[in-house]
């Protein structure tokens, strides 16, 4: 499993942006993860106005 | 008949008999265009995650992945975030704006939020929209058709023909509908396929020791683990990030939105659809570099995915892996021939040539749409002239710098007007073609992507022209609406859109 890991994300052998770049990655899976926390179990707003211009 | 040719003939058939079966259950052109608008989370991520990979992943990004390595992650990076932003974002605003106003496509969302000068609007979106795709189209018909004539023997040209035409046909019948279904089994074959060539593959060129394939691959290439490598210099690398603009705006990820049941089916496929694109996106490249290992001299017109699998990934994985290319490439074929052609033919057709045609024409004039978009997309396969990864890159180039602009905008500000979207979508194209073609004649990088310059453009033309003759009432109650959660129970009467 390990080895696979490695395969796909040999962050040892990767360069410094490359490596910048896989957090990056990670991250907009992780902010994914938290919107749908936040929306789909919490039910919490997403995209609302408080207020809306008339 | 060898099991790569009936694991490959099947999934071509099976292909085809979901368009043949959805043809029995469209009633009316919100079933053909939208599938009803009552699609369930998984099979909205099934369709949105097949419709996006396509061959331009499975040849074009592996045969890079092979050559360059690991930068090839510059281009998946920006497509992560462009996932978050099409669906946390542009998914839930068009599912809003569906709610309010009759939207069947990517012509109507842009006409009901600019609604001041609709007509031109979406007239304009859905010529741009026809001369943008074909490119892409164009791509996957290559890709299907050198993948057949390996497979079953065939001359190229008779492998574009009968390919063109299956594709066509399933999409013709069963329209939105049929393609959801296909798409639902070809996400399942090519993901099959992707996902266990990487251990196997690494298995068999090891001799039964993977560990020692893996220290072959990272002895090929000094550069292989480097974000540049001579063949994609820092220009090319930085030019990937035009993919965050292409992605969220790509019409044929926007309208599976459309067919959604409901704002939170949405949410919920989002992490699966990022988890999903992470495990395919991330696989392509030790594919690459395991077809690199395969065959070091890579002749032209060869691909490294198609050298691993027909030589190191046994029968039945290596016809998978063969099938799998064939899938991503029909899903995208038939999505794109239906977002293109439907567009086409309903502008043109519905709103200026047969204005009062009825349901039934209405179906058969979208299905002409489709079968035009075909042929051109069947002219560009036969002539080749530009490989499959920078067929997709142009395709992609042109949909960032067209509608980026207009359709965030619109979302974003509510100062945005018809006359700047028109300008936008105007300005961008041509900027981007015009940098593209100087590009190319002069083998120069202005600009270091074609797609920032058409941006650059666009953006320019949505401010000045949107300041010179600003937005409507209606546009900015569009706008407004956009920003409220659609509540069934709170919907106006009459403004409903008949499909919900």
């Amino acid at each position: 499993m390990l080895e696979l890991v490695e395969w796909y994300f040999p962050w040892s052998r990767l360069d410094m942006v490359l490596r910048i770049g896989l957090v990056i990655w990670v991250t907009v899976v992780a902010a994914s993860c938290w919107i749908y926390w936040r929306t789909v179990i919490t039910g919490k707003p997403w995209l609302m106005r408080r207020r809306h211009k008339r | 008949m060898s099991i790569t040719t009936a694991v490959f003939s099947a999934v071509l058939l099976l292909s085809f008999a979901a368009g043949a079966a959805a043809s029995f259950f469209i009633r009316n052109v919100s079933d053909y265009y939208v599938a009803g608008g009552r699609m369930p989370w998984y099979l909205l991520t099934g369709t949105f995650l097949a419709s996006n990979v396509s061959a331009g992943l499975f040849l074009g990004a592996t045969n890079m992945a092979g050559t360059n390595g690991y930068s090839i992650w510059s281009s998946y990076v920006p497509t992560s975030i462009g996932f978050l932003i099409a669906i946390a974002f542009v998914g839930v605003m068009v599912r809003r704006l569906s709610r309010h106003y009759e939207v069947y496509d990517f012509a109507d969302i842009l006409a009901a939020r600019y609604s001041s000068h609709s007509v031109q609007v979406r007239t304009l979106s859905a010529v741009l929209l026809a001369v943008v795709y074909i490119p892409i189209l164009g791509a996957q018909f290559i890709a299907l058709a050198s993948i057949a004539s390996v497979i079953f023997g065939l001359s190229y040209q008779v492998s574009v023909g009968v390919i063109v035409l299956l594709v066509v046909g399933y999409t013709l019948l069963g329209g939105m509908l049929g393609v959801i279904w296909s798409d639902g089994l070809q996400l399942l074959v090519l993901f099959l396929g992707l996902v266990l060539a990487v251990p196997i593959g690494m298995n068999a060129l090891g001799n039964g020791d993977s560990a020692k394939a893996w220290e072959d691959i990272s002895a090929i290439s000094s550069t292989l683990f480097d974000w540049t490598t001579p063949h994609w210099p820092w220009y090319v690398a930085v030019g990937q990030l035009f993919w965050l603009f292409a992605v969220p705006v790509q019409p044929h990820l926007v309208t599976r939105f459309l067919t959604a049941r409901d704002e939170k089916t949405i949410l919920i496929s989002l992490p699966v659809c990022l988890v999903a694109g992470l495990v395919i996106y991330s696989s392509s490249v030790p594919i690459g570099l395991l077809g690199r290992l395969t065959s070091p001299e890579l002749g032209t017109g060869d691909y490294y995915y198609i050298e691993l699998a027909t030589q190191h990934l046994g029968a039945w994985l290596g016809a998978f892996a063969l099938a799998g290319i064939a899938a991503a490439a029909l899903s995208t074929c038939s999505t794109v021939l239906i977002v293109s052609g439907q567009s086409f033919s309903r502008e043109l057709c519905e709103h200026w040539l047969f204005p009062n045609a009825s349901q039934r024409q209405t179906l058969w004039l979208a299905r002409v749409g489709v079968l035009l978009v075909g042929i051109v997309g069947f002219v560009i396969a036969v002539y080749q002239p530009l490989g499959i990864f920078w067929l997709v890159v142009l395709s992609a180039s042109l949909l960032a710098a067209v509608y980026f602009v207009p359709l965030i905008a619109g979302f974003t500000f509510p100062g945005a007007s018809a006359a700047g979207a028109i300008a936008a979508m105007v300005l961008g194209g041509l900027t981007t073609l015009a940098v593209f073609s100087v590009n190319e004649l002069l083998d120069a990088h202005y600009f270091i992507s074609e797609a920032f310059a058409g941006l650059a453009a666009s953006a320019l033309g949505m401010w000045y022209f949107s300041r010179r003759f600003p937005s409507s009432a209606e546009e900015r109650d569009a706008y407004e609406k956009c920003w409220k959660r659609a509540e069934p129970s709170t919907a106006p009467q009459g403004h409903e859109s008949p499909h919900r």
